[in-house]
């Protein structure tokens, strides 16, 4: 199921459900007042699908838990709650090895830095032909022959070439892309990238950018794509999350979203966003301030002190994500069935 | 444009780095000034010599790197030739500086209000209190609750810490910050709030700012100017709005093209194909060359050199001004 | 060296320049020289590193030395060193017996070139033992964390606050039988816990790294990623530790040898100092009989700590040097721009 170039369009069901998805970490400084653990609530009550050739953005700012989401999905964290439901099943406490091996088979992830994720004394080809060789993707004698034509399909060639060199032979977009070519080598259908382009050089973001917008349509894989560039995520994804303070707080269609954007946040973010054609001045952003760590919130909205619309009953409950329009779902009291 | 003296010159810097591989030039013959009260951008990805020319300008470069050609005046002054000690004591005074990691220069076991008064009486005799109260005055020009004075640092968030940071350096009231990097570490919500803050401040208090980062559009917002740099050398330089509007060099036309848009209508964009040289072996004539699309074989053999082709709007390009001298290959001709 | 990286004629087939569609990076912008990225080589790599850089050239040479010295044991000192020639006790050097003897007639040379056997291979001995031991242990504890990490870092904190040498001789006073084996065994008991403490924190930094994880959800098992990617990292490190620990067994041994816990029957240089202190070498002015044997384990040591130094050099650029052409106008104010910067912004009184 390599390389069908499928002509996908929406009606795909969706191959991973995560549902009401909560991660607490225990807070340092030990106990609170009445002897019980304090908790920061790094996610809370986080729900989406996952379509096959589709990319979903997750957008937020460092703090708003949205490495964490990844980091459970990848099964580097256990969750507090909820489910991560993967093919139909049931996947969010796998133990045993084998299991979690097929799963891994499935589900990948590339990482933000692309001088951390890869290993600084191994050559592209090794990271490469492991996964082949652990999930037994091709017969042994294949394997070179596969390692090559990964690393062709994610636009380096000479293959034969690249696959010799070690990390710092590379540079950051090369290193990144060796790192998409090892979460290509299992046949993914799921692909989990955090913060991809973030630590690379303006001239080369789009190009990878690029690259993963073409494996999403050649591939037929669902992308989850992790950015604080709200930009970036109007350019590649179908679905976008903005995530604030571990909650979601808006969420549907890309063009909704951004085109209407309902929750006082989403107008923040994207005001700040850098605009040539307007200049600094006259557009003083409202909202000031920074994601707050959350530690064992009260019932409230986590946006009030910030929120320039904020009213009373937005410091004694917190607001429900419900659905506006078809698709497009808001925490926000500003509209009716929150 | 006035006539006035530049606040700033610098002309034909040059600095190498040493290192066991032979000589990199990581500047190479820049020439570029700052008016009094200007805000001057200077952009360009990570290794093309941006942070190292402000450096070089602070005169804080380390080994293996060393300056090795041009003059840096201040006010008339040619600083790059003073005796370093001389040199220090006259940075102090004319010119600050706001650094990426700044917000972790603060030290940990001191009030921000004592780092204050310690800054400021190492360089004026004011007594304790005053300098307090002038340490609240800044605070709450950066936005800072003044009362915040009696705080250590971990109790403020990164950006506090970077706006406290932009504080200390407008203590001493400078004719000139060099900001490299200032917000990159920052939010997208408190990059704005910090810049819009210096904006205002700038505007108030009429300091220059020499502006180093690799965001393109938000320097086109922020400057007054523009100079764009690639291996080492500036190959365009105007000012904000019509670099934005009429980018010349195929660089800065590419990397205008490297970032999504927010608005408009969705298209592919293209980026910029291949990355920046090594500048231990740069390519021969023009550096961009391997990753122009304009290019020709003519062009690779021959170096463009950075001239006016519109009042204020200087570009290194050979599709720009025709007669150009055949300036060979310049590794032959400088050193 | 490593290969540099750069220009390739392969990547100039690619040519973007007919295609610039070709979204390929075709150079490496690196300024930073490979030796600067030494901490985490190849061995063969670092061996050749390791001959480059003068310190540790020198060191690698005098061991070299020293190690052929000691093998040609057989052709350089045909004296059996425990034959007592009771016609030439105590002679002083002297062109039949280089080193002089000893009081009991033996040949001080055989002793050494002889002795330099046992000595060195219980000392690597001893050194791989307690490395590979304080490897395992200190990766092992890394990676699990956890209540493995508590119990094998309070097994490592017991034998670090031991006093080695009070154990060792009340060990040795017990044990029925004594030998080569026993010997490296003990040393090697002793000097793992320090090094596994060093390699544990290096493996905690490196467990954190994005590779690790990358590798944990590529499917790899626990113990490929312990020790085939996070220990192929840390070779300098163990190579170093290594060579410390070689210093300390050999002194260590001789020590022990020195005190009379070796048995006192076999040869190395501590049983010799042994002997000359038994015989009291110094007070009846023999001072050859202490002076060789305690120069070649000084020297041996000597060479084991220049290597060590060249690794340091070799995996921390810093320390080293590199040829500046002479100042055209003295610029730089600072040594280190994280100093300067800090100085910058809180009035330079650093």
């Amino acid at each position: 199921m390599s390389a069908q170039a499928l002509p996908v369009e929406v009606a795909a069901p969706p191959v991973m459900r995560v549902e009401g998805l909560t991660m607490h970490f225990p807070a340092g400084g030990g106990v609170g007042p009445f002897g019980t653990r304090r908790w920061i609530h790094a996610v809370d009550d986080v729900s989406f699908d996952l379509t096959p050739g589709r990319v979903t953005a997750l957008v937020g700012e460092s703090g708003s838990g949205k490495s964490t989401v990844v980091r459970c999905l990848a099964r580097l964290y256990e969750p507090t709650a909820g489910t991560i439901m993967f093919h139909g099943e049931d996947v969010t406490h796998l133990k045993q090895r084998k299991e979690l091996l097929q799963y891994r088979a499935q589900v990948q992830m590339i990482f933000q830095d692309p001088f951390g994720s890869l290993n600084p004394v191994k050559t592209v080809e090794h990271h490469i032909e492991r996964p082949l060789k652990i999930h037994h993707i091709v017969p042994r004698n294949e394997i070179h022959r596969r390692v090559l034509d990964l690393l062709s399909s994610v636009g380096l060639s000479p293959a034969q070439e690249f696959a010799a060199k070690y990390p710092h032979q590379l540079s950051g977009g090369q290193r990144q892309r060796v790192a998409i070519a090892r979460t290509l080598a299992v046949e993914p259908t799921v692909l989990l990238a955090d913060e991809p382009i973030s630590m690379l050089d303006v001239s080369i973001r789009i190009g990878i950018l690029n690259l993963m917008h073409e494996l999403k349509a050649s591939r037929n894989i669902a992308f989850l794509y992790i950015t604080h560039d709200i930009a970036s995520a109007r350019y590649i994804a179908d679905d976008v999350l903005v995530m604030y303070a571990g909650q979601v707080v808006e969420q549907g269609p890309t063009d909704a979203v951004l085109q209407n954007p309902l929750h006082p946040y989403t107008r923040l973010l994207l005001s700040a966003v850098p605009n040539p054609e307007a200049g600094l001045t006259g557009r003083r952003i409202q909202g000031r301030g920074e994601v707050p760590v959350v530690i064992d919130p009260p019932e409230a909205c986590r946006f009030t002190a910030r929120c320039p619309n904020v009213m009373d009953r937005c410091r004694t409950a917190m607001p429900r994500l419900a659905e506006v329009e078809p698709g497009h779902l808001v925490r926000c009291y500003l509209y009716p069935n929150s | 444009m006035t006539n006035r003296e530049p606040l700033l010159r610098v002309e034909d810097l040059v600095v190498d780095y040493y290192s066991p591989r032979g000589v990199v030039r990581a500047v190479d013959h820049i020439s570029f000034d700052i008016m009094p009260g200007e805000i001057v951008g200077l952009a360009g990805e990570s290794g093309c010599g941006k942070s190292t020319a402000a450096n070089a300008i602070l005169g804080i470069l380390r080994e293996p790197a060393q300056m090795t050609n041009g003059r840096i005046f201040f006010q008339g002054q040619d600083i790059a030739s003073m005796p370093p000690r001389a040199h220090r004591k006259f940075r102090w005074r004319h010119i600050s500086m706001v650094f990426q990691s700044a917000m972790n220069a603060l030290n940990p076991v001191l009030r921000v209000g004592d780092q204050f008064v310690d800054m400021v009486q190492a360089h004026e005799r004011v007594s304790k209190r005053d300098a307090l109260d002038r340490a609240r005055d800044l605070l709450r020009m950066v936005g800072i609750d003044p009362l915040r004075v009696s705080a250590y640092p971990h109790e403020l968030s990164g950006g506090m810490r970077q706006r406290v940071i932009i504080a200390m350096a407008l203590a001493l009231q400078p004719e000139l910050i060099i900001m490299d990097e200032p917000t990159t570490a920052l939010d997208v919500v408190v990059q704005r709030e910090i810049l819009q803050e210096i904006e205002e401040l700038q505007r108030e208090l009429q300091f220059a700012v020499l502006f180093i980062t690799h965001d393109l559009s938000l320097l086109v917002e922020f400057s007054n100017r523009i100079a764009i740099m690639y291996a080492g050398e500036i190959v365009e330089m105007a000012r904000a709005q019509e670099l934005f509007r009429e980018p010349k060099h195929p660089y800065t036309v590419g990397l205008m093209n490297s970032f999504p848009s927010l608005v408009g209508p969705k298209s592919m964009i293209t980026g910029i194909p291949g990355s920046p040289p090594d500048l231990a072996n740069p390519p021969t004539g023009c550096r961009f060359s391997p990753r122009c699309p304009h290019c020709t074989p003519y062009k690779t053999m021959v170096h463009p050199v950075l001239q006016e082709i519109e009042p204020g709007h200087l570009v290194a390009c050979h599709l720009y001004g025709a007669e150009q001298e055949l300036t060979h290959e310049r590794a032959s001709t400088a050193s | 060296m490593m290969p540099t990286p750069g220009n390739t004629p392969a990547d100039a087939g690619m040519d973007p320049i007919t295609n610039p569609q070709v979204p390929i990076e075709t150079t490496v912008p690196q300024v930073v020289p490979p030796v600067a990225r030494g901490r985490r080589l190849r061995v063969p790599q670092f061996f050749s590193l390791l001959i480059h850089n003068p310190k540790s050239l020198f060191g690698l040479c005098m061991l070299g030395a020293i190690v052929v010295l000691v093998l040609l044991a057989p052709i350089l000192a045909p004296i059996d060193p425990n034959y007592m020639n009771f016609a030439a006790t105590g002679l002083p050097p002297g062109p039949h017996h280089l080193f002089g003897t000893t009081q009991q007639g033996t040949d001080v040379f055989s002793q050494v070139v002889w002795g330099g056997r046992t000595s060195l291979l219980i000392g690597a001995s001893a050194a791989a033992l307690a490395t590979l031991i304080a490897a395992s242990v200190g990766m092992i504890a890394a990676y699990l964390g956890g209540i493995t990490d508590e119990v094998l870092n309070l097994v490592s904190n017991i034998f670090i606050v031991l006093p080695a040498l009070p154990v060792l001789i009340v060990i040795f006073a017990y044990l029925p039988f004594r030998g080569g084996i026993v010997m490296v065994f003990l040393i090697a008991l002793f000097s793992w816990s320090g090094e596994a403490r060093v390699l544990r924190s290096f493996a905690l930094t490196l467990r954190s790294r994005d590779f690790v994880l990358a590798a944990r959800t590529s499917g790899e098992s626990m113990w490929r990623i312990v020790f085939g990617e996070i220990m192929p990292n840390m070779t300098s490190r163990i190579a170093s530790g290594f060579l410390g620990a070689f210093v300390g067994a050999i002194l260590f041994e001789a020590g022990l040898e020195f005190l009379g816990f070796g048995g006192g029957n076999g040869v190395s240089w501590g049983v010799t100092l042994f002997w000359a202190q038994n015989n009291a070498a110094l007070e009846t002015g023999q001072w050859w009989h202490f002076l060789f044997p305690g120069l070649a384990l000084a020297l041996t040591a000597t060479s084991l700590i220049f290597i060590n130094y060249g690794i340091d050099e070799i995996s921390n650029p810093r320390l080293q040097r590199v040829k500046m052409p002479k100042q055209r106008k003295n610029k730089s104010s600072a040594d280190s721009s994280q100093v300067t910067t800090t100085a910058a912004v809180t009035g330079g009184r650093a």
